[in-house]
């Protein structure tokens, strides 16, 4: 087993810069996601690892191994990297049994026949596909492909599995157990697994920790928890959850002014921009609290949706609309005048 | 590991290039060189200046702009009967109940498959003024001495034509009607449209540029087609480019070879005209509301028509196909051409004759076969790694290895002949005339296009990760290469080979002009008996081509499960 180090990545394709400045290091048996829209290189970052793709600057290691150095010259050929990795649409060959596409990498490092029958086994089992061996591809659901697919990347005992949007294609509740397989067959096998998705639930349940990239660019690397609770940015704020965006000027160290003209609003956190630029506050729906009298902002509620274990309100503070979530213990009918608080909030500079 | 990343990248010139360098020299030499040679034949003459020969070599002989002239227009001709009989055939088995719609999309592209000289042949012999069996019939029916009806003139061609031509229109807009997206007839008819303004104003304009496709594939064929001109236009002094070209190439020498190239120009021209005149009918047409996925179309009831139809359907097949082909088979019977059809007087002499004894059909036989055998094997191979190159690489240049592989089968073969007799006939010290050469480059070149087509189209359908998961999983290029893409490209390389081998056995055009006298085919031994007056002979060889290609097209269907053949 090993971690997996990117240095300076840049991917250029012609004129189009896919990746650039990338730099993680990856611990062994850690949980790694890259997370972000499509289209911000998460996906490209992935296959450079995989070594599809050769990087137009930067080194690449996996372990100590240095497998991919723009400045060395090196660059070492995917079936060199012992790298297990699953595709987004399995890649399980329809023309072999399950049995030969799970065998297929130790017939190649030219096992014995009964190792490769051993091991197969093994696998199959771990992935809860006993005595499906002899069936054909086309004869499988969707989400047994993945699994075959999954076996044939452990089957080789890799040093680091690559998982390219695995889940994309499955039904929601598939998608739900998948996560929590994949989690329990890397506590059993204590593999380093870097995992590409888009979305964000899914990288939140599995991952020790996530890069989220935008553009071709890192944005945060961090662990779920502080992803959502301090986003780095106003991409990663919007990116990750809902929140509420709300225009505004610093006036002070610690106090901007709306730009709703509602009066100004004392905000406890960390203010980048200098006092009197403009920036913008990000609150989450949870983080507003809504009380009939005492709080600095004054608002009307707009619109109520129950949903249950809460309230989603909207809620019109000046010409700005903001979302609020609160539990359904009270409830401020649509139309009445209400006064909000910001419990944590974030600015970020424009 | 160099050669994975020139092959798969392939930014620099490297190990891909060479790779790619090969196939495109081959290309180069076998297609380009000889065919760029007819254009220089033209305007250079034989002194070495420049010159416009070619032009004044066409507008001064009267039969040679006469044959310029009936060429486009027979070929507009047929486009139009090929429409006005492809479409609503087309129409009535993807879009209405009839009865057996099936059977019937499957029957109606018969003809594509049949040699259109073999189908000049048949319609000879029901329609030939003195002996056609229809002519006979009626005759005698109606107690007349004049023939109603007579097939070796102008418009005999351009009924034959549209009779084997019409299934490009009819497969092209079939395949159109099925895609179409149902809820935009849907969306019509809420409009207030009936059914038949629906088809007016909707479906016909939809299907509008597959109708275009259609028509220029047609055109292309009629104007490049020689056995049809050959077999019913020449009998009634009916000449097109295709047959004037054979006329100067048989008339001999530099001066002959001159003439042929010159109206060979003319022939290209035609097609390449066509080509553009459909580009610009299409330019503004990409509208896509023929989905990619396949539909349930909205099918029209045709209520008390439906026997009608049947019955028509049935009459049409009976008449076109059927009648003609079974005309073959009962004069490969016979004991002599002209003889009452009876139980005494069938026998399988004739075929005894042309496979046991006759020197000129064995020899022809043999020599088809040896040449389709290899020229299949040989292009299957190498138009496999051209479909690799351009499918799965980004070499630079491997457009225009795309461009060099479907060139010989874009222009006619007429023309494709013309550049083998101008690049192989010693002038560049290579001497390949009248041997078996010539005729094995040209139908190499000629059917690349099967192969790059049909492997590359198996390609496209592999993804990218098969391959990659092999790779990840330790396989080297090659090992992959062996693993995973050759076993699923199977049908399509089986297809490939399938597709080249069953045309290249009955070729006639080509062959015609590069045949020797040691080196005669099918599809000339054919044509010359059927020439020189020996029917029963003619129908045999004629009946067993037909055989191997039913025969063929069977074994393709089922060796491929369907995927390829009809």
């Amino acid at each position: 087993m090993a971690g997996v180090r990117l240095v300076g990545i840049k991917k250029q394709f012609g004129d189009v810069v896919a990746v650039d400045q990338f730099s993680v290091d990856i611990a062994d048996g850690e949980f790694v996601s890259f997370l972000g829209p499509s289209g911000c290189g998460k996906t490209t970052t992935l296959r450079m690892v995989a070594g599809f793709d050769m990087p137009t600057a930067g080194d690449i290691y996996i372990g100590d191994t240095l497998m991919s150095s723009v400045e060395q010259k090196r660059f070492d050929p995917p079936e060199k990297r012992n790298i297990g990795m699953v595709f987004q649409n399995y890649a399980v060959w329809p023309h072999m049994t399950v049995f030969a596409n799970i065998g297929y990498p130790l017939k190649i490092k030219k096992e014995k026949r009964s190792t490769i029958k051993d091991k197969v086994e093994y696998n199959l089992a771990l992935v809860g596909l006993e005595g499906f061996g002899e069936r054909y591809p086309h004869q499988l659901s969707g989400g047994q492909q993945q699994r075959v697919a999954l076996a044939r990347a452990l089957i080789m005992n890799p040093e680091v599995m690559l998982l390219d949007e695995p889940l994309s294609n499955l039904d929601a509740k598939l998608r739900e157990e998948m996560r929590f397989e994949i989690k329990d067959l890397q506590k059993k096998t204590g593999v380093t697994i870097t995992y590409v998705t888009h979305d964000q639930a899914e990288a939140m349940v599995m991952s020790d920790r996530i890069v989220v990239m935008d553009n071709g660019y890192i944005q945060q690397i961090d662990s779920p928890r502080e992803i959502y609770e301090n986003p780095a940015n106003k991409f990663v704020a919007d990116f990750i959850g809902l929140t509420n965006f709300v225009e505004c000027e610093v006036i002070s160290r610690d106090t901007v002014l709306l730009k709703d003209g509602t009066g100004s609003h004392k905000v406890k956190a960390h203010i980048p921009s200098g006092i009197g630029e403009e920036a913008v506050l990000s609150v989450r729906p949870e983080n507003i609290e809504i009380a009939e009298k005492g709080g600095d902002i004054k608002g009307v509620v707009r619109r109520t949706v129950y949903l249950g274990n809460m309230i989603d309100y909207r809620i019109g503070v000046g010409d700005v609309e903001l979302r609020v979530e609160k539990d359904a213990e009270e409830v401020f009918p649509e139309g009445s005048e209400v006064k909000l608080r910001f419990k944590k909030s974030f600015i970020f500079s424009l | 590991m160099l050669t994975l990343r020139s092959i798969t990248k392939g930014r620099k010139i490297g190990t891909g290039h060479l790779f790619m360098g090969v196939p495109a020299l081959i290309l180069i030499l076998v297609a380009a060189f000889p065919i760029s040679l007819i254009f220089i034949q033209s305007v250079i003459s034989e002194a070495g200046t420049l010159t416009t020969g070619f032009l004044e070599r066409i507008f001064e002989v009267k039969s040679n702009y006469m044959s310029l002239i009936n060429t486009l227009s027979i070929s507009l001709l047929t486009v139009f009967f090929t429409i006005l009989i492809g479409c609503p055939l087309a129409w009535v088995v993807t879009r209405t109940d009839m009865p057996f719609k099936g059977v019937f999309k499957t029957l109606f592209i018969v003809p594509y498959m049949i040699p259109p000289f073999i189908g000049a042949i048949a319609w000879g012999f029901l329609l030939s003024p003195r002996t056609g069996f229809v002519n006979k019939w009626l005759m005698a029916l109606f107690n007349s001495s004049t023939p109603p009806f007579n097939i070796y003139t102008y418009s005999g061609v351009v009924f034959v034509m549209s009779l084997y031509f019409y299934p490009y229109v009819f497969i092209t807009v079939a395949g159109a009607l099925e895609r179409m997206d149902p809820s935009l007839e849907e969306a019509a008819r809420n409009a207030g449209a009936n059914r038949f303004r629906v088809v007016k104003d909707i479906t016909l304009p939809s299907v509008a540029p597959s109708i275009a496709a259609g028509a220029l594939l047609v055109f292309i064929a009629a104007c490049s087609n020689f056995g049809i001109p050959a077999l019913i236009g020449s009998e009634g002094r009916v000449y097109v480019l295709t047959t004037r070209i054979f006329f100067y190439i048989y008339s001999g020498g530099f001066e002959g070879l001159q003439m042929a190239s010159s109206l060979s120009i003319f022939l290209v021209i035609t097609s390449a005209l066509a080509l553009l005149a459909n580009r610009w009918y299409l330019r503004n047409k990409q509208f896509t509301i023929i989905a990619g996925k396949s539909m349930r179309p909205n099918l029209i009831l045709l209520g008390k028509y439906r026997i009608p139809f049947f019955i028509g359907c049935c009459l049409f097949t009976f008449s076109t196909m059927f009648a003609p082909l079974l005309c073959i088979v009962l004069i490969s019977l016979l004991k002599a051409y002209g003889v009452d059809i009876a139980w005494k007087n069938f026998t399988l002499e004739n075929f005894r004759f042309i496979l046991f004894e006759y020197d000129l059909t064995r020899a022809s036989i043999w020599n088809s076969i040896k040449l389709s055998l290899t020229a299949a094997t040989f292009l299957t191979i190498m138009g496999s790694l051209i479909a690799y190159i351009i499918v799965r690489t980004k070499l630079t240049g491997r457009r225009i290895l795309e461009f060099l592989s479907t060139l010989p089968y874009s222009i006619p073969g007429t023309v494709l002949a013309i550049g083998m007799i101008l690049a192989f006939s010693g002038k560049f010290g290579i001497n390949f005339y009248n041997t078996i050469w010539i005729l094995l480059i040209a139908y190499t070149a000629r059917y690349m296009a099967f192969a790059v087509k049909s492997v590359g189209a198996s390609l496209e359908q592999v993804h990218m990760s098969l391959e990659e998961a092999a790779r990840i999983s330790g396989a080297g290029w090659g090992r992959t290469f062996r693993d995973i893409v050759v076993p699923l490209v199977k049908p399509g390389l089986i297809a490939a080979w399938f597709l080249a081998f069953m045309p290249m056995l009955r070729e006639l055009t080509v062959s015609v002009l590069l045949y020797g006298p040691e080196t005669r085919t099918i599809g000339v031994a054919v044509y010359e008996l059927q020439d020189a007056g020996y029917y029963d002979t003619a129908a045999a060889l004629a009946t067993c081509v037909l055989i191997v290609i039913f025969a063929g097209n069977f074994l393709l269907k089922r060796i491929t499960g369907g995927e390829f053949g009809f």
